[in-house]
């Protein structure tokens, strides 16, 4: 049976600590009130959790694992959704700065737009921001996919040393500014480039990788010829 | 006692006399709790550690693993808190991760020393393992993780702790937000959030840290890179360092940051003298690494006697292993060195 919990998160409880209140709600249902499971016969063993309020806060679902779909209904603060393993979380709405920072696994789905700082130091699984990002997109990314749908500020890619980033829009200056490692997919174009990265061609396991990655994000792949490819020109 | 009056220098290392003591109780200061409080700025509560020493060996030597049990049994069996990576964790005999074993934040006995996480500044935050911390330590070092050189086996170079920041990160207010992010996903009530600074700029690294919201600043004045041979970097002279952190704390108007310290230490007289400098603990590393190259090896234990009737090995008196003997050892020092701590009432 799979398991809905539906989270009132409120002043109480730090929204930093949503993994605790599931934990405490999966061990002893009957203490907190603020909590309703209920069951499912699709997925079995599977928990599906939807956050009521804690809009605008920081760091809400920080550190959340092994949740079948987190679902948060409004706009939220920095640090959002941060080190997440094995977790699909969608926001229906904006996200402040540092929005899946640390990610291990899973899907991150931004309705909205990110601020800065969007999906840095994620070592797995995939981000997507379907509006607009700012500055620092995918920074010191350690091997996540990153995907926006539209715009990035500055420095995308900055210090990136392995993993993915598609822009499907244009890029601010400085693109992949002290990038070591990894692929950046734009779309439109950059205002700047950084002496770190170079032109590469775009072959078919890019094509495939792209289309891949677009699919998981329910993004149509009907443009992929009009992708560039940039990497380290240190690389072999 | 704040940072302003404790006593400043060696000098100062001198029991009371007996007529300053004529209105107290017999006993009183033999009673008296010799661990170390580290407050938390935000909680406005403190976490104890049962004697102020801590271990860094775990994070600072290239191959800790054979250590790990002995540095368990240092923090279980003489109180001295640890650093524990929890990378490692897992690695010796327990597949568990070391923040849901006894002695982590859930159930830590008073008497055990808190084991410590680990938080390098430029590596992704490992949320999960800090479920129950008690204590979080960031390290404004590199991890050495992903150094493109493959690293010595016996000992670090000395650039492996060079002064680094988050690649990420751009100002100071976020990395207070850092700071937060990491106290807040612990279920502890209090926890502690400390960054280690390698001893470079001490007044200014130590400002920065307090301005991010760091409840302790660990000076490393110096460092061990290796145990087998025992290698060592000296980054500072500690007087400078101490002069110049708690100049920095001073000035900064927070009264409750702690001081540590990474130093050198060859006798009891030492860490006395780091206390009475207005240390609130440190490292016992350089003193370990010191005992370990110290005690007899089996090879040289034994004892060549020849005759008319030949050459034979007798051998000597049963020797323990080196980790034991480090462990006896160490257990000896935090016995004296509270004894010394109560004749001098530091």
């Amino acid at each position: 049976m799979a398991r809905v919990i539906e989270i009132q998160v409120s002043d109480d409880a730090h929204p930093a600590r949503l993994q605790h209140v599931v934990h405490d709600a999966l061990q002893h249902p009957q203490r907190l009130e603020q909590i309703t499971i209920q069951t499912v016969d699709e997925e079995p063993d599977a928990i599906y959790v939807i956050l009521q309020g804690g809009y605008g806060k920081d760091q809400l679902g920080a550190g959340l694992r092994n949740l079948l779909k987190v679902e948060t209904m409004g706009s939220i603060g920095d640090y959002g959704f941060s080190a997440t393993s094995n977790c699909e979380c969608v926001v229906q709405g904006n996200v402040g700065d540092y929005f899946g920072h640390s990610q291990i696994s899973g899907t991150l789905l931004v309705m909205g737009s990110a601020g800065n700082g969007f999906a840095s130091m994620a070592q797995g699984g995939l981000s997507v921001v379907l509006g607009d990002s700012l500055d620092q997109s995918g920074a010191s990314l350690r091997g996540a996919a990153v995907l926006v749908r539209g715009n990035v500020g500055a420095q995308a890619g900055f210090r990136m040393r392995s993993g993915n980033l598609v822009i499907g829009g244009d890029a601010g200056p400085e693109l992949g500014h002290q990038l070591i490692g990894g692929r950046i997919y734009i779309r439109g174009q950059a205002d700047s480039l950084a002496p770190d990265i170079e032109e590469c061609r775009l072959r078919e396991p890019d094509r495939l990788k792209l289309s891949l990655l677009l699919m998981k994000a329910g993004i149509k792949a009907s443009a992929l010829k009009e992708f560039r490819v940039f990497r380290s020109p240190n690389e072999p | 006692m704040t940072k302003k009056n404790k006593p400043q220098g060696n000098t100062l290392n001198r029991a009371r006399p007996l007529a300053e003591r004529i209105d107290e109780s017999p006993g009183l200061w033999a009673l008296r709790e010799l661990g170390c409080k580290l407050p938390c700025r935000i909680a406005k509560q403190s976490i104890h550690w049962p004697c102020p020493i801590f271990s860094r060996l775990a994070l600072d030597i290239p191959d800790p693993t054979p250590l790990l049990p002995t540095l368990d049994k240092l923090r279980r069996n003489c109180g001295i808190s640890i650093l524990e990576p929890e990378i490692l964790a897992g690695d010796h005999g327990s597949s568990e991760r070391s923040s849901l074993r006894l002695g982590s934040g859930a159930n830590r006995s008073l008497d055990d020393g808190v084991s410590i996480h680990p938080i390098f500044v430029d590596e992704p935050i490992p949320l999960g393992d800090l479920m129950h911390a008690e204590q979080i330590e960031l390290q404004f070092i590199p991890s050495g993780l992903h150094a493109k050189q493959p690293l010595p086996t016996t000992s670090y170079q000395p650039d492996r702790w060079v002064a680094t920041l988050p690649s990420d990160l751009m100002d100071v207010e976020k990395m207070s937000k850092r700071i937060e992010l990491l106290r807040n996903s612990s279920d502890q009530s209090t926890v502690i959030v400390g960054g280690t600074i390698p001893a470079g700029s001490v007044y200014d690294d130590v400002r920065f840290l307090i301005d991010c919201g760091c409840d302790y600043v660990n000076v490393l004045a110096q460092v061990v890179a290796g145990l087998r041979p025992p290698k060592s970097w000296t980054l500072q002279p500690i007087d400078f360092v101490i002069e110049q952190a708690l100049g920095a704390i001073d000035k900064s108007g927070v009264a409750e940051v702690a001081l540590l310290v990474c130093s050198p230490i060859e006798t009891l007289e030492d860490a006395l003298r780091l206390l009475s400098l207005g240390v609130d603990a440190f490292s016992i590393d350089s003193w370990l690494i010191e005992q370990q190259s110290a005690l007899p090896t089996s090879s040289q234990s034994s004892e060549d006697l020849g005759s008319f009737m030949g050459t034979y090995t007798r051998q000597a008196a049963p020797v323990p292993a080196p980790m034991e003997g480090m462990l006896a050892a160490a257990q000896t020092f935090v016995q004296e060195f509270n004894a010394l701590r109560r004749l001098y009432e530091i």
